[in-house]
């Protein structure tokens, strides 16, 4: 097995809000080594984009870590003094955000701005150009040169975000995140877009993470899944396995939701119905039981991670008694 | 007799140049938005409108009901022909629209029971209590739903309320432009359902916009495919993802991500991207994207043609299908 890069722990998130203290992560414990691609799925309000900024320890001056420990190559990132964090980000660990509309700076040159997130690299400007210009070849634009020179309003979105996947890897960064970053391209760029990300990890040496709400893209790009419900991680596997022998029910129902699973066309698409628990007083037991096929009365009390195999685990009371 | 029925629509929407092309009113150029839009649409059935952002979709839809000025071409509706503003006034007597951002299309200041009642006051028909309450229980809210305020409302609740607002004029036509972007999966089925039901019950038409392929799919009758402006293909749904004819159709639903991992796809489906408005390729639109180009799509525009019985394409090659796909 090869090297841990990242290890969530039982992490806990906490926003404090006019309305009471709201729960948005509850012990979430995730591993990534060293050349995978891992999926974090899960609807809105599920705290995947928490989970995503307490990586690169970006949470919002409202969050309160109350438990648990976000470690990168052993030493904690959310308890590093500001100075040694700001070494970390961007060098170590770099990330592609959702909109690609705002990732950059509107009055400078892409060029400027490629050249600029390499501020703490020692090498002379005319290098730093020459990688920018290397890895917006690497990502597919068809014209490097011109690219630098322009601004990114001249950028069509598919455009932007391979930019802004050059951007991320400029400092060659051991962990890569990706929130939602096919969401906001056409069907055709999304797969130009998965393509790519799957092209680069073939000589990526690092982790990507890539967080959405599509599965298509989870089973399109990623290696292993962590699916996540009302702030907790309810169930890890493999890829296939997640789409082929899923054990928790959530994620049997989020995988029956999906149109796209259907081979023939068909009248009524099947729903979860009911609605996430209201995250300022978290049920004591499962969050998805009022919403689960399968509760029963002992679903009241906290469920167990019952361990399916050595890749894959779930957390329900009913797991282990399933085939 | 077709409800709708659209003839050779086009849009040109003038650019303004800056200061030299204002001197020189010879210089006057305008960009076209769609063009040759033909298609009908019949009593109780959906169509589904699928392509990318800048194909023209939204602005089409928009076109349809009167709300955009066209430049050429003719809109029927209900066997009437409808070119000026009286016309359109009373067709969306009888249409509805289902904005694309359901909570923006609510005025925040307004009450919901309000807001039903809105197109009923424009339209000058009374706006009963029972009228509103009758449309939330339709679309499955409770009447007490009436006094609340769209910020109260979850994106699901807000889309239902879109539907009702859409209903309650009981129109013949309802233009949904991506009822479901924005919501989780496992909401966007109950509002899918919802308008399924509600279709057959009412005896609507549907309009569907959306750039969600395996969406569109399941809700759609027929699907049209638009490319930059022009309609590319039109068919039954069934027919035309078993077998799109369109390259561009066929590298559309090649395109979409599957949730099944054993089902990865390899090749990429299509290469580049969509042109700018403003760089619009001459004769086939598709040319700069298209795998099987030959020199005829860059100087002859393909015509939207009946290839197989309802299956209509836009392109010199493409063939009926072969075997038992009828």
């Amino acid at each position: 097995m090869t090297e841990t890069l990242l290890e969530i722990d039982a992490l806990s998130i906490a926003y404090h809000t006019d309305h009471g203290k709201l729960s948005a992560l509850r012990s979430a414990s995730l591993i990534a080594r060293a050349g995978e691609v891992i999926g974090i799925v899960g609807e809105s309000g599920c705290g995947k984009s928490t989970l995503a900024a307490s990586v690169i320890n970006l949470l919002p001056q409202n969050a309160e870590v109350t438990s648990g420990a976000v470690r990168y190559k052993g030493q904690d990132i959310l308890r590093l003094p500001p100075e040694a964090l700001r070494a970390l980000r961007g060098q170590d660990i770099a990330m592609i955000f959702q909109d690609p509309m705002t990732a950059f700076n509107p009055v400078l040159t892409m060029g400027a701005q490629l050249v600029d997130f390499q501020h703490a690299s020692p090498i002379p400007r005319a290098e730093k150009l020459n990688r920018a210009r290397a890895l917006l070849t690497r990502v597919g634009m068809p014209d490097p040169d011109l690219t630098l020179r322009r601004y990114p309003h001249q950028l069509s979105g598919g455009m932007r975000q391979r930019a802004a996947i050059a951007a991320a890897l400029l400092m060659n960064p051991t962990i890569l995140v990706a929130d939602e970053p096919t969401t906001a391209l056409d069907v055709t760029m999304e797969a130009q877009i998965i393509h790519l990300l799957r092209d680069l990890r073939r000589d990526y040496q690092g982790a990507i993470l890539v967080i959405t709400h599509h599965l298509g893209v989870v089973a399109e790009l990623c290696d292993r899944v962590y699916v996540m419900y009302a702030g907790e991680v309810v169930e890890e596997a493999l890829v296939d396995d997640l789409f082929h022998a899923p054990r928790h029910p959530y994620t049997s129902a989020l995988i029956a939701c999906d149109p796209g699973h259907f081979d023939e066309p068909t009248p009524i698409l099947p729903t979860i119905p009911g609605r996430l628990p209201d995250l300022r007083t978290p049920p004591p037991g499962c969050s998805f039981a009022p919403r689960c096929p399968l509760a029963t009365d002992i679903c009241a009390t906290p469920p167990p991670r019952v361990q399916i195999s050595s890749t894959q685990s779930a957390l329900c009371h009913k797991a282990g008694a399933q085939p | 007799m077709t409800l709708l029925s659209v003839q050779n629509l086009a849009l040109d929407l003038p650019l303004s140049g800056g200061l030299l092309s204002a001197l020189n009113p010879k210089s006057k150029r305008s960009l076209q938005i769609f063009s040759d839009v033909s298609f009908t649409l019949n009593p109780g059935e959906t169509l589904g409108l699928v392509g990318e952002s800048g194909s023209g979709k939204t602005t089409l839809a928009r076109a349809l009901l009167g709300l955009t000025p066209i430049t050429h071409g003719t809109i029927h509706f209900q066997g009437q022909p409808r070119a000026t503003k009286a016309d359109f006034t009373a067709m969306r007597a009888q249409t509805a629209m289902m904005f694309q951002d359901a909570i923006a299309s609510l005025s925040p200041r307004m009450t919901i029971g309000a807001l039903l009642a809105e197109p009923l006051i424009i339209h000058r028909q009374p706006a009963l209590q029972a009228k509103i309450a009758e449309v939330l229980t339709l679309v499955g809210l409770p009447p007490d739903f009436a006094s609340r305020y769209p910020h109260e409302l979850s994106g699901g609740q807000a889309r239902r309320i879109g539907v009702a607002r859409a209903l309650v004029l009981n129109p013949k036509l309802v233009i949904a432009d991506e009822p479901t972007a924005g919501l989780d999966v496992s909401v966007q089925g109950e509002i899918l359902n919802l308008m399924t039901d509600l279709k057959t019950r009412l005896n609507l038409s549907y309009l569907i916009i959306s750039h969600n392929l395996a969406m569109v799919r399941h809700v759609s009758d027929r699907i049209a495919v638009m490319y930059l402006g022009r309609l590319v293909e039109i068919g039954p749904t069934r027919q035309t993802f078993a077998h799109p004819l369109h390259p561009y159709s066929q590298s559309l639903i090649a395109s979409e991500p599957l949730p099944d991992p054993r089902k990865r796809r390899q090749d990429l489906a299509i290469k580049g991207e969509i042109p700018s408005l403003l760089n619009r390729p001459k004769a086939c639109v598709f040319q700069s994207r298209c795998p099987k180009v030959q020199q005829i799509c860059r100087e002859t525009p393909p015509e939207l043609r009946e290839i197989s019985p309802a299956r209509f394409v836009r392109c010199h090659f493409a063939e009926p299908p072969t075997g038992a796909s009828q």
